[in-house]
C-alpha cells in the first residue's frame, strides 16, 4: 500500500497535495489574467470616454445570459464534487455533463456575439465602426475585449475537456470507488474559470455603460 | 445540495443587483457586487476554508502578487502630473526642442 502511494504517506496526504498543487496553478493563472486587468485599470482611466463608448457597444443581453449560465454551471459541477465526496458515484456524471453542456452553450453564445461584432466592424482595424475622438479608446477597449474573451474561452474549452475526462474516468472505473480528489481538482479549475468571467462581466458590459 | 442552491441563489441576486447598478451607473456598487460574487465562488464552491493550509497560502500568495502587479503597473498613469499619460517621450516639447530622454 505504502509503495503504491509513494511518495505520499497516506491517501489523504496525496489528495491534499493534489488540491494544493491546483491552487498553486490557479495562483499562476491569477497573474496571467492580472495582466489583463492591469490593462483595464490603465486604459479605462487614460482613455475613459473611448473606453466607455466601447462598453456601450457590447451586447448586454448575451453577456448577462452567459453570466447566469456560468454561475449555474459552476453550481451544478459543485453538486458533482459533493456527490463524489459522499460516494454517490451515479450522481457525478449527470451533474458534470450538465455543467459541461452549460459551458458549451456559453461558448456558442459567445461565438454568436463575436459574429455580430465582426459584422458591425467592431474588431480593431482600419474598418473600425466607431469614429471621432473616441475611436482610439474604443479600439483599445475592443482589443482588450477580444483578447480577454478569447483567453477565457480557451480556458473554458480546457475545462470542458477536463470535465469530459472526469466523466470517462468515473464511467470506466469498473465499479471501484473513484477518488473524490479527481472530481474536486477539476471543480477548482472550473470554478476559477467562472470567477474570471464574474470579474470580466462588469468590465466588459457594465462599467461605463450608463 | 441545499448549501449549493443557496449560494447559487445569492449569485443570481448579485447579478441582478449588478445589472440594476449598471443601469444607474453606480460603479462602486458594480465592483462591490463582483467582489461579493468572487467571495461566494471561492468560499462556497471552491471551499477554500476547508482546503489544506498550503492551498490557502498559495491563494493568498496569488492575491499578494496580483496586488503588486496592479499597484506597480498602474502607478505611473495614476500619479503622473508633468505631462499627460499616452504622450511619447520622443514627442517634441512645446518650444520645439527635443523632449527629455529623446535621442538627438
Amino acid at each position: 500500500m505504502a509503495e503504491h502511494l509513494a511518495p505520499y504517506d497516506t491517501p489523504l496526504h496525496r489528495d491534499e497535495t493534489a488540491v494544493a498543487g491546483m491552487w498553486l496553478f490557479l495562483a499562476s493563472e491569477v497573474l496571467l489574467f492580472g495582466g489583463l486587468f492591469l490593462v483595464v485599470l490603465v486604459y479605462s482611466h487614460t482613455h475613459a470616454a473611448g473606453w466607455a463608448a466601447g462598453v456601450r457597444h457590447t451586447n448586454l443581453a448575451i453577456g448577462s445570459v452567459n453570466t447566469l449560465l456560468l454561475i449555474s454551471s459552476s453550481a451544478i459541477y459543485t453538486l458533482a464534487t459533493e456527490a463524489a465526496r459522499q460516494g454517490h458515484e451515479r450522481r457525478i456524471i449527470p451533474a458534470a455533463l450538465g455543467a459541461a453542456g452549460m459551458g458549451m452553450t456559453f461558448l456558442v453564445l459567445k461565438g454568436w456575439e463575436w459574429r455580430l461584432e465582426f459584422r458591425e466592424h467592431l474588431f480593431p482595424g482600419p474598418d473600425f465602426a466607431i469614429s471621432g475622438p473616441e475611436a482610439g479608446g474604443a479600439q483599445l477597449f475592443y482589443s482588450f475585449y477580444f483578447l480577454a474573451t478569447a483567453l477565457h474561452g480557451l480556458h473554458m474549452l480546457v475545462g470542458i475537456g477536463l470535465i469530459v475526462w472526469v466523466c470517462y474516468r468515473v464511467r470506466t472505473h469498473g465499479g471501484r470507488p473513484v477518488s473524490p480528489m479527481v472530481v474536486d481538482v477539476v471543480g477548482l479549475y472550473w470554478s476559477f474559470v467562472d470567477l474570471v468571467w464574474i470579474l470580466l462581466f462588469p468590465v466588459l458590459y457594465l462599467i461605463g455603460r450608463a | 445540495m441545499a448549501r449549493v442552491a443557496a449560494w447559487w441563489g445569492v449569485l443570481v441576486l448579485l447579478v441582478g443587483a449588478q445589472l440594476a447598478m449598471g443601469r444607474a451607473g453606480f460603479t462602486p456598487g458594480i465592483c462591490l457586487g463582483a467582489f461579493l460574487m468572487g467571495l461566494v465562488i471561492v468560499f462556497g464552491f471552491m471551499r477554500i476554508a476547508q482546503a489544506p493550509s498550503l492551498a490557502a497560502i498559495f491563494a493568498l500568495g496569488g492575491l499578494f502578487w496580483l496586488a503588486i502587479l496592479l499597484a506597480l503597473g498602474s502607478l505611473d498613469s495614476f500619479t503622473r502630473t508633468n505631462f499627460p499619460v499616452g504622450d511619447s517621450l520622443s514627442a517634441p516639447a512645446p518650444d520645439g526642442s527635443a523632449a527629455q530622454g529623446a535621442p538627438p
